[in-house]
């Protein structure tokens, strides 16, 4: 497993608990550090009738090529409105996005999203197969590779015997990785994913987790993975970016030293996984109760 | 639910007997139960008109049997070239439905392609709505004397008419097919970076299909009042200028006869809707089948 090597080394120097990302010293110490993606105090508001209500405030973080970083917070903490901005789906009220060291203003070639919702998400009236296929339409791509690119990519998420069925003739995990086979189809160089698993149930969830780790490895995309499962983040990840409650901004940025490959019962087993999983939530749970205590909405 | 099984919900589960003659009487069997279910009340009237207008003997209400005959005697023939249709049929049935034809397909191809530009522009359907809503306030038929004195008696009125009359419910359902889009939708689907066409071909008609067809599908009737209605008063050949024409000879059974003819061409018209629903749109059923079952 090479994935997230070359982070793991930048990281050992020092911070484990900081502010603001690593990426500070972008001299960094091996050539893979530049970032891939490199979000910038980036803010996001939304107008509302007593003026502007502000979502996420100032973000800084930065993922290298091949690291899987998961992004957690508290329910309701704007990470999901964080992910469409760097998705390129929504526009920002401030600061910057860099993907591949060039400006990102709009959705980009070379990122693909994988939405928490996927009932809404894959489109009922196309077939697995179309709905895989239809972001590699009208690309000047030979027909006979766009089927061999859609059967790859519904094999790696094992649903080849799926292709002729639609979307609502499948369970929940099924359509999810429905989804995931539509985001690799493109090939991608970074793979958002947005709370994808939230609502699927918890066998499923496990198995869908693995299936991740596995694409993540073979493809070696980068992934940035939303959730607010602390668990799954410190599982899953190379590193995991805490957020506060919102209007949030990143409270922590914690590197993830587990051994890879991963594996559902081993790895949980191993205390640093526990010290981890402890270390997220106390700052997760802090960031919650600051506001709960302080916000206008206070009781008592 | 499971994923063989998905289509089970759509259509009613079929009788899995082979080719046996007790299969094929079970079903001509179970096929007269259903009809006799659905039409017992609509027989019954038939024949409770049947007999009150033998005894009243009025000669502006026949009783059905006449109608029928005069039916048969109008509008079939016996000639196969002619699909067993009359050369009256084809003198006044031809040119109405070819009037409803032109109107619905002008009506069809602007509501959509308008309602489309309107829901994705969205400062544009701001700009038209107050049009729009003036449009469909104004009852079309009241335009009859405008269009007559515009257009002459000539098809091009009646089809004026009907393309006018059914526009607005076309228009209309197709903007708000658009517009009633689900966000997470659009959103996935402007991160797939489509080509306008792709996006328009793959996402946004076929996703307000649901509703463009209900449109249609109101418009249908619309359209069928329309075109006979412009025929009363104005046209040289025709359903409604055939029904006028014999109301002035004092030939009621013939009067009722088109009347007939005209309801079982609505009935007609809205099966082949229905078909077609049913092929076109069975993900939509479907999915909300299926949502049903998860939610």
């Amino acid at each position: 497993m090479t994935g997230g090597d070359g982070g793991h080394v930048l990281e050992q120097k020092g911070h484990r608990l900081v502010e603001v990302s690593m990426t500070k010293d972008p001299g960094g110490t091996t050539g893979s550090a530049t970032p891939i993606l490199d979000v910038r105090g980036v803010t996001k508001s939304y107008p509302s009738r007593r003026g502007d209500v502000l979502a996420v405030r100032g973000i800084d973080f930065a993922v290298r090529p091949g690291e899987f970083v998961s992004v957690v917070g508290p329910s309701g903490c704007g990470k999901t409105t964080l992910m469409m901005c760097v998705a390129g789906l929504l526009p920002l009220s401030g600061g910057t996005l860099t993907f591949r060291g060039s400006p990102m203003t709009g959705p980009q070639d070379g990122v693909a999203v994988v939405f928490q919702d996927y009932s809404r998400s894959l489109f009922p009236w196309l077939t697995v197969e179309k709905n895989v296929a239809l972001p590699l339409r009208d690309r000047k791509i030979p027909r006979p590779e766009i089927r061999s690119r859609v059967g790859q990519a519904l094999e790696t998420v094992g649903l080849g015997h799926a292709a002729g069925l639609h979307p609502w003739q499948l369970s929940g995990g099924m359509q999810q990785r429905v989804a995931i086979a539509r985001g690799l189809a493109v090939r991608p160089e970074m793979l958002i994913m947005d709370e994808p698993f939230a609502s699927v149930d918890a066998q499923t969830r496990a198995s869908l987790e693995d299936l991740v780790l596995r694409i993540w490895a073979e493809t070696g995309t980068t992934v940035l993975f939303v959730t607010h499962d602390i668990d799954e983040a410190v599982y899953l990840s190379d590193r995991v970016v805490v957020l506060s409650q919102g209007p949030s901004v990143v409270v922590a940025d914690i590197p993830v030293e587990l051994p890879r490959p991963r594996d559902q019962i081993e790895t949980k087993q191993i205390p640093l996984f526990g010290a981890l999983r402890a270390q997220v939530f106390n700052l997760v749970m802090a960031s919650e109760r600051r506001t709960s205590l302080s916000g206008p909405g206070a009781r008592d | 639910m499971s994923a063989a099984n998905g289509t089970g919900a759509v259509t009613p589960p079929a009788a899995p007997s082979g080719v046996s003659v007790a299969g094929v009487a079970g079903r001509v069997l179970r096929g007269l139960a259903w009809a006799g279910q659905r039409l017992w009340l609509l027989a019954a009237l038939l024949v409770l008109w049947e007999v009150l207008a033998r005894q009243a003997g009025s000669l502006f209400i026949p009783p059905f049997s006449t109608i029928v005959t005069a039916f048969a005697d109008t509008w079939l023939s016996d000639r196969l070239v002619a699909l067993f249709l009359s050369d009256q049929f084809l003198a006044d049935v031809l040119p109405s439905l070819a009037r409803l034809g032109a109107g619905y397909g002008m009506a069809t191809v602007i509501g959509v392609c308008g309602g489309i530009v309107l829901g994705v522009w969205r400062q544009a359907g701001a700009f038209f709505n107050p049009l729009i809503r003036l449009g469909m306030a104004v009852p079309v038929t009241m335009l009859l004397p405008v269009a007559i004195v515009i257009f002459g008696i000539t098809s091009g009125m009646n089809i004026f008419l009907i393309a006018l009359g059914c526009l607005w419910p076309i228009l209309v359902n197709t903007y708000d097919g658009i517009r009633g889009l689900d966000t997470t939708m659009t959103t996935a689907a402007r991160s797939l970076r489509l080509s306008p066409r792709r996006h328009f071909l793959s996402v946004l008609l076929p996703g307000a299909s649901p509703s463009i067809v209900a449109g249609m599908r109101i418009s249908v009737g619309i359209g069928l009042v329309l075109m006979v209605i412009s025929e009363l008063f104005a046209a040289t050949a025709g359903l409604g200028f055939f029904i006028v024409n014999q109301q002035k000879l004092f030939r009621f059974p013939e009067l009722w006869s088109a009347i007939l003819l005209v309801a079982l061409l609505g009935i007609l018209l809205n099966g082949i809707f229905e078909l077609a629903e049913r092929s076109v749109l069975r993900w939509h059923r479907a999915a909300k089948a299926g949502a049903g079952d998860r939610r």
